[in-house]
């Protein structure tokens, strides 16, 4: 999914690719502590009527439970940043803050989409300055890679920046 | 900060070899392995039932020994429960419920990976016990202590680490379902548009996780009394061994739903498809599933009315676990509704969906019957009790796992299986197991025991054909396993459509399904 925020001239915008993630980390919560109160409370239940050894289990589940939880809210998290401003194009990788960052003069910028020979392979978007390139939207479905592609192109290649 | 990394290697092809299938977090790859170790495990199961079977062929001591006998009953149970069944179904879900819900994978690639291979090294492990000192485990499957802890052969303890395992194995394949289905659904695709194979599964998933810790706990209770000096199930010190059997059950009552609810979703997606119907009461379907999960949890001790509960106790679990016929119906109901003035057609998949309907109803209503506590006394622990649950596991879930591999193995390998013989296979089986099972009603409500090796004269006839019922339905699973094999290799070309009418984002992939899938999430209106 991408969002694309621009300030109030319209002149500088940035575009925010996030991934799809079906359940918000709040809803994750949910669920997850629904889940942990009923293995513990039955892990209790025995443990009360002398059982203990259940409770070990129930807990060692809880926790791997809760790391999966973990990765997958985490990775629903990635987001990719591109800024195209007058004079530079920024991509930055990262999840809560960049942990990744490029940039190159606007000039000199390309916008690539190859799409792939086998028919239902994704088509892959990057942004080109002389010899290097750097991959976005991976995180996106077809019909969102090749619309982003569009807007990049043509906020790239503009030519009435205001100075 | 550092640098963005400035170039993605896409490898997109099925890599080859046997590292393959050994490293593979494909949950394709995965789900074949599940599948095809589940169908081995199946086979092994079975020649045990050949065993059995032939033992009973006629009274006196025939053919084994009654302690190899009572070896050949408990292993069958647990390969078959453990070993064919529940991977058979983990088998499908990897297989499905991404594609289902346009996913490109499971969540936890790696985790499906280990949760698989667990599972042949506990496989192994559970049959290397027949070779020991003493033989495998002889107390059943319901591992009743003091069978299972103080009288029980050596090689439990390896059956103990074994079902470790194997309840590893099955708790990571839960978490693993429920973090793929709540964080990787395509967009608009909403939990009540999931479906009814993916909802079952979800539930399933719950059941899992809350009842797996409960089996772990109670084989290592059964190890420390064994080896380590403790009475957990000891009355001599101070333990009781009828609360084994409580807590047993409050694990295995919900095992049995967790075998049957995927079951539930399979016949869901089937009959919709060959009765070009929309399901009949989508969401009641939903909350009926959930109904009997949690029913599942409350209801286990109509499995010891005769330990000698108090009265209100028996009184209810009595009423609990009628409770659960409710739900039940309401399902029965729906797939007979959605068939109602439907333009049926009873290709090979629907005739193991209907049979599924008729022949589980049948598992069901003798499973209210032995609900009853006061009638129950007279059926406890009699073939009545073995007639009953293979109904509900080798007609209810058996007969969907067919019916699922008939549906969608064009999808698998992209090839139609051969009607003809899928039909054969089908009138075979369904013949054979009613011959196999249908008079064990009537020798155990004539008192005969279960798992016992010999049997009076009266139980004579009744046991023999029962017998020639089973051999007849073994023979038919290696017929199976050629028609497998035979569409694995070539057949007609399967369109990506493959059923005129079947609903659902699996159906929008090629066949076979390419081996990355949904890379980008599809759109679901």
């Amino acid at each position: 999914m991408v969002d694309r925020v621009c300030d109030s001239s319209g002149s500088d915008c940035y575009w925010v690719i996030r991934p799809n993630c079906s359940l918000p980390w709040r809803g994750a919560l949910k669920v997850y502590l629904v889940i942990a109160a009923s293995c513990l409370g039955i892990g209790l239940a025995f443990a009360m009527h002398g059982f203990w050894p259940v409770l070990p289990f129930a807990g060692l589940e809880v926790v791997v439970l809760g790391a999966a939880f973990y990765l997958c809210v985490s990775r629903g998290q990635i987001r990719e940043v591109v800024t195209v401003n007058a004079d530079i194009v920024t991509v930055e990788k990262g999840r809560r803050q960049p942990l990744e960052h490029w940039e190159c003069p606007r000039a000199w910028a390309r916008v690539i989409l190859e799409h792939s020979p086998i028919i239902w392979y994704p088509s892959r978007l990057a942004v080109a300055f002389q010899g290097q390139q750097v991959e976005i939207g991976r995180l996106l479905n077809e019909q969102e890679r090749c619309e982003l592609a569009e807007e990049l192109k043509g906020a790239i290649r503009r030519n009435d920046w205001p100075r | 900060m550092s640098t963005a990394t400035t170039h993605d290697e896409h490898h997109h092809g099925a890599p080859s070899g046997i590292m393959r299938w050994i490293t593979t977090t494909n949950h394709k790859d995965i789900g074949t392995l599940y599948l095809w170790f589940a169908f081995i495990m199946f086979l092994v199961g079975g020649a045990m039932a050949m065993v059995i079977r032939a033992e009973l062929f006629q009274p006196g001591l025939q053919i084994v020994d009654p302690n190899f006998f009572n070896t050949m009953t408990t292993m069958h149970g647990l390969l078959m429960v453990f070993g064919a069944i529940m991977p058979a179904m983990v088998g499908l879900a990897n297989w499905q419920v991404p594609l289902m819900i346009g996913a490109p994978d499971m969540a936890l690639p790696r985790m499906n990976n280990w949760s698989f291979w667990i599972l042949p090294f506990a496989g192994i492990m559970l049959v290397s016990t027949l070779f020991m000192e003493g033989g495998g485990p002889n107390f059943g499957w319901t591992f009743y202590a003091p069978l299972s802890t103080t009288f029980a052969p050596k090689s439990t303890d390896f059956f103990i680490f074994a079902v470790h395992m194997l309840g590893f194995s099955s708790i990571m394949g839960a978490i693993n379902i429920i973090a793929t289905v709540l964080n990787m659904r395509a967009p608009g695709m909403t939990l009540m548009k999931m479906p009814l194979f993916v909802w079952t599964w979800f539930i399933t998933a719950f059941l899992l996780i809350a009842v797996m810790p409960v089996l772990a706990g109670v084989v290592t209770m059964m190890l420390t009394d064994r080896n380590f000096g403790t009475s957990f199930f000891s009355a001599a010190g101070g333990g009781d061994p009828v609360l084994f059997q409580h807590v047993f059950w409050f694990f295995g009552h919900p095992e049995v739903y967790i075998m049957i609810l995927p079951a539930f979703g399979v016949i869901s997606q089937i009959i919709p498809t060959f009765a070009r119907k929309k399901l009949f009461g989508y969401s009641s379907m939903v909350y009926a599933t959930a109904s009997i999960a949690f029913l599942s949890f409350i209801v286990w001790a109509h499995h010891m009315f005769t330990t000698g509960m108090p009265v209100a106790g028996e009184l209810y679990f009595m009423y609990a676990t009628m409770m659960i016929a409710v739900p039940t119906a309401v399902k029965v109901f729906n797939w007979t509704a959605t068939m109602w003035r439907g333009s049926m057609t009873f290709e090979t998949p629907m005739l193991w969906a209907v049979s599924f309907v008729f022949l589980f109803t049948i598992g069901g209503f003798t499973g209210l019957m032995m609900g009853v506590a006061p009638v129950d006394m007279q059926y406890h622990d009699t073939y009545f009790i073995v007639a009953h649950f293979h109904y509900v596991l080798v007609t209810g879930a058996l007969f969907a796992i067919f019916g699922a591999v008939y549906y969608w193995i064009p999808k698998w390998t992209g090839h139609m299986y051969d009607e003809k013989l899928g039909k054969i296979h089908f009138w075979w089986s369904a013949i054979s197991v009613n011959v196999l099972f249908f008079p064990q009603h009537f020798i155990g409500l004539a008192g005969m025991p279960r798992r016992i090796p010999d049997y009076s004269l009266q139980f004579a006839d009744w046991n023999m054909i029962s017998s020639l019922g089973g051999f007849a339905f073994g023979l038919a699973q290696l017929f199976f396993l050629y028609i497998i094999i035979k569409t694995i290799k070539g057949g007609e070309k399967a369109t990506t459509q493959v059923w005129e009418d079947a609903e659902g984002l699996e159906w929008t992939v090629p066949s076979p399904a390419p081996y990355h899938t949904f890379a980008t999430a599809p759109e679901v209106r």
